[in-house]
């Protein structure tokens, strides 16, 4: 996850029910749209596109949410003449399951990221997402996923910064240093600490009060002056 | 009878003499003064503050030398220090400017950081007033005044552990310091003031932390592991470069805290 999030617009969670005038109930799915607002140039285009070129991997934050399934809904190819009119959703993640079980706490408040091997088939040129997030279970009043992210690759494009040298430093070597003609390391590390400590000291209490100069860059600046 | 009354007169006077004698002079507020100051800056070698004391008093008709003797009574970290300050503030007040005009002017001021730092290389002064002097004609505040002499009083103990760090690093007693080694020393120091700096940008979350992990690595250059690292890299590159003396070590590492003093505006 070395390159920042795709730029996507995320929809609210609706909840999909199946009403009747008297039975009305909780059906326990949700589904989020995603679209990838792409404003385009006006004279190519009048209508604004959304399209996505790829997505690597997909990050959230379980709030309670059972199962999740990914569909996407691939740009129309206008070539198709016979499907121009027909736009298809296609499952890439089937019924993910978040939960081991949906009834008991474990699971619900994790971390999850959805990368390439996890999906059917490689996502790219999408014009669409909808992730659909199913808990069967009646014992939870409420679902969702938090803080969702998507990433157009999932390989590591940089190399993390290496960890500090006082972190990686072994303790059992420190104590064998000895520098040949440098007997006394030990008491010129503490004097530089203490030149340290004494300019930082310094350094805090300087003044931060202007003298009240009428000077730019260390000349006098004439239109600083105000008869007022 | 007369015989009886001269022993008597004789007697009586010196008695009264003494009293008077002492409020002549005034040696008894002298003596509370001086106890007073005693008791308030606590000085480590009691004789020779005292010493010190009555010679200055001697200095009265220069403000600014009886201003430099009140700020040097104590040492800088103590928090009668502030208040000696103050004192020494004040005194300069009184410091005549122009007609029916008194205050402290840059002029004084900076012959009270010339005073401070007399103990100094005079590159080093020099380098110290070019950031904090002020123009004759301008007036002083507390606040700058303050900020002034309490560097100047740091660099005074900074230069002395330059000593002592010379010292340290001249193992073969022989006056001079290979210029490798005080190269390295340099690079450390400034390395770590580098990092503390109030505005660094730490540079694995790339925000802008006050005093946060750049801490931890400046103490870890300057620790005997760090120092260790690169000492060793130092001496492998086996260049000559010549020694160097106390002054010009002292010079060069004093750049490193010149570097953290706010130029005046």
């Amino acid at each position: 996850m070395g390159d920042r999030p795709l730029h996507c617009s995320i929809k609210n969670p609706i909840l999909l029910t199946v009403e009747d005038q008297k039975n009305a109930f909780h059906s326990g799915c949700k589904v989020i749209d995603v679209t990838f607002p792409n404003v385009s140039s006006p004279e190519t285009q009048t209508v604004p596109i959304s399209f996505c070129e790829r997505v690597g991997e997909i990050c959230f934050k379980n709030y309670y949410t059972a199962y999740v399934s990914i569909r996407v809904k691939f740009k129309a190819a206008p070539e198709n003449g016979a499907e121009a009119g027909e736009i298809k959703w296609k499952t890439c993640v089937r019924r993910m399951r978040l939960m081991p079980s949906p009834h008991k706490e474990s699971g619900s408040q994790d971390y999850f990221a959805i990368s390439k091997k996890q999906f059917s088939f490689e996502i790219s040129n999408i014009s669409a997402m909808r992730i659909i997030l199913q808990q069967p279970s009646p014992v939870w009043k409420e679902f969702r996923i938090e803080d969702l992210r998507l990433y157009r690759s999932s390989e590591m494009l940089s190399k993390p910064p290496p960890l500090p040298a006082w972190l990686t430093e072994d303790s059992a070597n420190s104590t064998k240093h000895k520098l040949e003609g440098i007997p006394n390391l030990e008491s010129i590390s503490s004097s530089l600490q203490e030149l340290w400590g004494l300019s930082e000291e310094m350094a805090i209490n300087q003044s931060k009060t202007e003298i009240g100069r009428y000077e730019v860059d260390g000349c006098y600046e004439v239109n600083l002056l105000a008869y007022t | 009878m007369a015989d009886k009354k001269k022993p008597n007169s004789a007697d009586d006077r010196p008695q009264e003499t003494d009293r008077q004698f002492l409020e002549r002079y005034s040696i008894g507020t002298l003596m509370k003064d001086v106890l007073g100051k005693i008791v308030s800056n606590r000085p480590k070698d009691p004789i020779t503050f005292l010493s010190d004391y009555f010679d200055s008093l001697e200095d009265q008709s220069n403000l600014v030398l009886k201003a430099r003797n009140i700020i040097e009574m104590t040492h800088h970290s103590r928090p009668v220090f502030e208040m000696n300050v103050r004192q020494a503030y004040d005194i300069m007040l009184k410091q005549k400017v122009g007609k029916r005009l008194y205050g402290v002017n840059g002029t004084s001021y900076t012959d009270l950081i010339k005073t401070l730092c007399r103990d100094m290389p005079q590159p080093v002064t020099t380098k110290l007033l070019k950031k904090i002097e002020c123009l004759d004609y301008e007036a002083i505040t507390f606040d700058v005044f303050k900020s002034g002499v309490f560097t100047c009083c740091v660099l005074q103990d900074y230069v002395k552990l330059c000593e002592m760090l010379f010292n340290s690093l001249d193992f073969q007693s022989s006056g001079k310091v290979d210029k490798i080694l005080s190269d390295v020393v340099n690079e450390q120091l400034k390395a770590a003031l580098a990092n503390t700096r109030t505005d660094a940008r730490n540079p694995y979350t790339g925000q802008t932390d006050p005093f946060s992990l750049s801490i931890v690595e400046a103490g870890y250059n300057l620790g005997p592991d760090g120092l260790f690292y690169a000492l060793e890299r130092g001496m492998r590159s086996k260049s000559q470069l010549g020694g160097q003396t106390l002054e010009q070590f002292t010079i060069e590492i004093c750049d490193a805290f010149l570097s953290k003093v706010k130029r005046l505006r």
